[in-house]
């Protein structure tokens, strides 16, 4: 039997920086994603998602990798908290995502 | 930011500033005169709204709408949701506005009028990428595809009826 690993979409999320913080917490933006994830479909949906958080060099940018059968679900959460996120690129490998957000960075300032 | 976001055209509210390209203006009231934008009349209420030149109606109550709006609009008067009010509801709340949108879709196919899913951002933050839409859409068992067909149709019958002064 042949062993495949399940395929992942990376998702780079733009997010306001907090003026006070400097940041918003990674850790706190991936906790209500889950959270939001949660609400909308359910707690096993959520883990069968397998979202992860990618460390960004740039300040006001996350990245997540999820499983890309939940890549469907994900998307309409990212859309639907409060305060907003934005989903700039989505990548299937997360070298091909550094390199299209650089180039977003290269030509617009974020 | 609407590049980034894989969006052709954005509507934003017109502040007497005529900025660059691949953008509609959204007004509350059909101008006089002839102008050198490209525009839509949106109206948020339905008592408000006018039967000769409202081109979008925004949907807060959706029961209100299907009661009256057959009476008082005209077809092909575009029917628009915004994410940005759903992003503020709780989770059950937004269960219910997942099926509110399905029931409006249905509701706009049978009835002849457009329906328009728009992000309603105040800023570039609270945008939606166009990927997030599809999304969304296919949650409400809407296709996409279909759905920005028939939004690029409604809007270019909506551009050949204005008539614009060249800037």
């Amino acid at each position: 039997m042949l062993k495949r690993r399940a395929k992942r979409r990376y998702l780079a999320i733009l997010h306001s920086v907090h003026p006070y913080d400097n940041i918003r917490d990674e850790l706190s933006i991936l906790n209500s994603i889950t959270k939001r994830n949660s609400e909308l479909f359910g707690h096993i949906s959520t883990e069968l998602s397998s979202i992860r958080l990618i460390r960004s060099e740039q300040k006001n940018i996350i990245i997540i990798s999820c499983l890309l059968q939940h890549i469907d679900n994900i998307l309409p959460t990212i859309a639907l908290i409060d305060p907003p996120l934005v989903t700039i690129v989505i990548s299937g490998t997360l070298k091909k995502l550094r390199r299209h957000i650089q180039k977003i960075l290269d030509n617009v300032y974020l | 930011m609407a590049q980034i976001s894989e969006i052709d055209v954005v509507g934003i509210d017109y502040a007497g500033i005529i900025s660059i390209d691949n953008i509609i203006y959204r007004i509350n009231r059909k101008p006089d005169e002839l102008t050198s934008y490209p525009y839509l009349v949106v109206c948020k209420k339905i008592e408000e709204i006018s039967i000769s030149s409202t081109d979008i109606l925004v949907v807060e109550d959706f029961k209100r709408i299907e009661d009256n709006l057959k009476r008082i609009a005209r077809k092909r008067i575009g029917l628009e949701v915004t994410i940005s009010r759903a992003r503020k509801q709780n989770g059950p709340n937004i269960g219910k506005w997942f099926n509110q949108i399905r029931n409006l879709y249905k509701f706009c196919k049978l009835n002849d009028y457009q329906f328009i899913l728009s992000s309603g951002a105040n800023s570039e933050l609270e945008m939606v990428s166009g990927r997030s839409f599809d999304s969304i859409l296919k949650i409400c068992d809407i296709k996409p595809e279909q759905y920005w067909r028939d939004l690029a149709e409604w809007l270019e019958t909506k551009y050949q009826r204005m008539v614009f002064v060249n800037a």
